[in-house]
């Protein structure tokens, strides 16, 4: 379910000074954040509410989304009320949890007078939000993996009287909760949580990573284009431009910036995303010779991992383009090693077999490498090379074997 | 009598059954430009490389298959190839991972996102069966002649050319060769040949791999659990070293990297024989008393190796041995040849803390790592590499390994081109070499 309404133009200052958080208003005045960067700075303009229905942990079921003018979505956020007990004093806290458009976690945002507590509900510092927000953008964090129990010893710590300690995957992760136990933290998950609020930051990070990240996923997905897929390449954060790259197939046109902005992630910096980048490449920008041309031109420069990715992308064309086929085949004079057999095998591909080409080809056949030789008579052979001079080479190679 | 006892004598044979000819070991004689000794993580590599570079290579395995310990011990989650955001080992090891993956389904770490203090993120998880036939098809295509179930038994270096004798199921083979690569992890060979090598008093523990499943971990009396495992390791049933004291783990983990075998080594069929056989009966008490565990009742072993895979054996004396200090603080040698990155992982009866390299830091093998002192025309791969004991425990991973044996295998063909020893190579050809096959030297 869908709802909408119109916020007067709030920016979406959610930022940062020097990229890592904003204190909007001062101590117990007005609301604080505490934020990363998004991927999009837009004025927000209008806010639409969404019914999750997915039960999660999260007892209030709305989750709402940012949008700018353009109808880009910017970003999303939860309204989350929960218990945070300590000696069997309970006090409810309330928070407002935001996520990116990717659906990496973005910040907090606390109500006038709300504040983070540790041991003893005593409240965060700076650098204790701080911490706080490093933490919950930690995709990859333990907290994942571990039960609430891993994160304190076993023994002496015990919740308050009546609460059963909530484990992973446990629906009843809600109810009476506790950072009683949290001044002896185990020590190997000391580095995953702040000092004094283990359950705060166990229990925030499994709402961050919680079902509503793929809602979040999901709803942003319906809402791609072109456009929204180009600001997503050009985020600062690498997860944002793996996201974007791992759905920009069905947008790729053979032309226009989005096509350039994927072209410009094949690069050797960072082998996950031009991996993607190669990836999103589909048999429908590939008919393009301007685009083969340009793939081309990328290779030489790539190291040896990312270029024999390419070359078998190059394989997918629908037909290669004669001034790309001709490159690849002078090529292979000077290739050695696996990347000779991914030339061999994208020419097998796209049935390369004229005789001139053939011709050209057989000369490695008296190459000093056996290796060389060896992938070239088996390609001569697979490719059923009709040209007589190839033939008589051929035998002579069967013959010196 | 006599026609009654040669009756006797004479097997029956039924129809399309053939009498053998009198039993005769097969001698051979055999040579090649290059002999690798074992087919495992590091040898696999190697020999592939010493192949394409055209030189004729032989493989000796004393196994079954291709990758040692990767495959045969279980241990199909190579690591770190990427360290800080940048690709460190590439080339063959890269190519046969990325195939693998890519024939499984699997799909690799996203390498953009730093693995913080869980370097385990940046390995690679791999179906072993696919990785072992990529391998030997690779193998193959590279020309190298297989030679499994054979091993060396003895090594003589004359006029510039090593003479190995090997023994197989029914094969005894000479093989002349003028570069060899150790790469069996343990360096008999290397001490066959008449070279140093050395070994800790005590060894880190080593581990068979195995899968068992049938129980639900979350709805467990654990706590139950624990106290029946306390009051077994109190009677003494099993010691504490054998699963960490930690049963919990053992059913979290089902078996995936969670066992030790105390001073498991590798080195000759009989410590590997008793190493396995630890193994095995430290797995089948464990399993007869989690069955009787509530809950884990029906548990079963789904999988098993059939080796138990060592961490640790010899090493050899080489012309440089790295320090814990040189990989801590990254240092750059003049002839490094591959890079290697990991924390520092030592093993000991209570488990491993790891210990995280600084920001930015990626430690070098320079080549003289890989020479035996007083050695010619044979070098090593793999984690039998001269080293102090803390380096070791963070060179000896997988990604390093295979960057190693490419490393050693291009100073052999070089060597072996030229007629003299890899430390003689010129060291700007064997960069040239290494990189045009995709391999990464330090800058
Ligand atoms: C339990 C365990 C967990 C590990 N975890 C990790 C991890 O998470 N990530 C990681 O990257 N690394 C890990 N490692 C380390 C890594 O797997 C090994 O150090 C590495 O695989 C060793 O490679 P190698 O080539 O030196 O030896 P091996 O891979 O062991 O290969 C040696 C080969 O030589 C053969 N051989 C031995 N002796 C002879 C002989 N006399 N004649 C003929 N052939 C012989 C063997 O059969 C074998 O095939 C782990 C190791 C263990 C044991």
């Amino acid at each position: 379910m869908e709802g909408l309404f119109r916020h007067k133009k709030v920016f979406l200052q959610l930022l940062v000074a020097g990229g890592i958080l904003l204190l909007a208003a001062a101590e117990d005045t007005g609301p604080r954040r505490f934020f990363l960067k998004p991927t999009l700075e837009l004025p927000v303009d209008t806010v639409y509410r969404y019914l999750v229905l997915e039960e999660d942990s999260i007892p209030n079921d709305t989750l709402f989304q940012l949008r700018s003018a353009e109808g880009f979505p910017l970003a999303y956020y939860r309204k989350i009320n929960t218990n945070v007990c300590f000696d069997g004093t309970c006090r409810m806290l309330k928070v407002q949890l935001y996520w990116n458009i990717t659906g990496r976690y973005l910040g907090i945002e606390l109500p006038p007078g709300e504040f983070l507590s540790k041991t003893d509900h005593e409240k965060f510092n700076l650098s204790e939000y701080a911490r706080m927000n490093h933490l919950l953008a930690d995709s990859l964090s333990p907290l994942a993996d571990f039960t609430f129990e891993d994160l304190v010893p076993p023994a002496g710590d015990l919740l308050p009287e009546g609460a059963a300690a909530p484990t992973l995957g446990n629906p009843a992760l809600g109810g009476l909760t506790a950072d009683a136990v949290t001044s002896a933290t185990a020590p190997a998950m000391a580095d995953y949580v702040v000092a004094g609020a283990a359950y705060t930051t166990y229990r925030l990070w499994h709402f961050v990573y919680g079902p509503t990240r793929d809602e979040i996923q999901r709803l942003t997905q319906q809402s791609l284009s072109d456009g929204l897929l180009v600001h997503i390449l050009a985020s600062p954060d690498a997860s944002d431009v793996a996201w974007g790259l791992q759905r920009a197939g069905d947008y790729l046109s053979s032309s226009g910036p989005l096509r350039e902005a994927v072209l410009s992630r094949i690069a050797n910096e960072d082998f996950s995303l031009a991996s993607m980048a190669i990836d999103a490449i589909g048999p429908a920008s590939l008919s393009s010779s301007a685009f083969q041309q340009a793939l081309m031109r990328k290779l030489s420069g790539l190291n040896y991992s990312l270029k024999n990715k390419l070359v078998d992308k190059l394989g997918e064309a629908p037909a290669l383009d004669p001034e790309v086929r001709a490159a690849l085949v002078k090529s292979l004079e000077t290739a050695s090693g696996s990347y000779l057999s991914h030339l061999f095998a994208l020419l097998l591909k796209q049935k390369v077999n004229d005789a001139e080409t053939c011709l050209e080809i057989s000369n490695l056949l008296e190459h000093e490498n056996h290796f060389v030789a060896s992938q070239t008579f088996q390609f001569l052979e697979k490719a059923a090379c009709e040209d007589e001079v190839v033939q008589q080479r051929m035998n002579r190679y069967r013959n010196k074997r | 009598m006599g026609a009654i006892s040669l009756g006797i004598a004479a097997p029956s044979l039924s129809k399309g059954d053939r009498l053998a000819e009198p039993y005769r070991t097969r001698r051979q004689s055999l040579s090649a430009d290059i002999v690798v000794i074992g087919g495992g993580t590091a040898g696999t590599i190697a020999a592939i490389q010493a192949g394409r570079a055209g030189r004729k290579t032989i493989l000796i395995e004393a196994g079954s298959q291709l990758g040692g310990t990767t495959t045969v011990g279980g241990v199909a989650f190579p690591g770190i190839f990427f360290a800080w955001g940048e690709q460190i080992i590439g080339g063959i090891g890269w190519e046969l991972v990325q195939e693998a993956v890519a024939m499984n389904d699997d799909t690799l770490p996203n390498f953009s996102i730093p693995h913080g203090r869980q370097h385990w993120r940046h390995q690679v998880r791999l179906n072993p069966h696919i990785y072992a036939m990529l391998a030997e098809e690779k193998m193959l295509e590279a020309g190298v002649d297989i030679r499994y179930y054979e091993t060396p038994f003895a090594l003589r270096f004359a006029k510039n050319r090593w003479e190995i004798e090997t023994v197989g199921k029914g094969v005894h083979a000479t093989i002349t060769c003028n570069q060899v690569i150790d790469c069996t992890g343990n360096a008999l060979p290397t001490a066959m040949a008449g070279y140093d090598v050395i070994r800790e008093e005590e060894i880190q523990p080593g581990t068979l791999m195995f899968k068992i499943d049938g129980y639900e971990l979350e709805s467990l009396d654990q706590d139950l659990i624990k106290q029946r495992y306390q009051e077994a390791l109190d009677r003494g049933e099993f010691t504490r070293e054998e699963f960490r004291g930690n049963i919990i783990g053992l059913l979290r983990s089902q078996g995936d990297n969670i066992q030790h075998i105390m001073d498991a080594d590798s080195t000759t069929s009989e410590s590997h024989t008793i190493a396995n056989i630890n193994g095995r009966k430290s797995l089948l008490r464990h399993l007869r008393f989690i069955r009787t565990l509530p809950g884990c009742e029906k548990t079963k072993l789904v999988d098993m190796q059939t080796e138990t895979a060592t961490r640790e054996t010899f090493r050899i004396d080489g012309h440089y041995r790295i320090t814990h200090e040189d990989y801590v603080t990254g240092k750059k040698f003049d002839d490094a040849v591959s890079y290697s990155y990991y924390p520092i992982d030592l093993h000991d009866a209570h488990g491993v803390i790891p210990d995280h390299l600084e920001e930015g830091v990626v430690p070098t093998i320079p080549l003289r790592a890989l020479v035996p002192k007083n050695s010619r025309n044979f070098i090593v791969a793999g984690r039998c590499l001269s080293s102090d004991r803390l380096a070791n425990s963070a060179l000896r991973v997988q990604a390093s390994c295979m960057g190693m044996g490419q490393a050693a295998a291009a100073a052999a063909v070089l060597a072996s081109r030229k007629g003299i020893s890899p430390l003689e190579v010129p060291y700007d050809e064997l960069r040239e070499l290494i990189e045009s096959h995709g391999g990464i030297v330090p800058a």
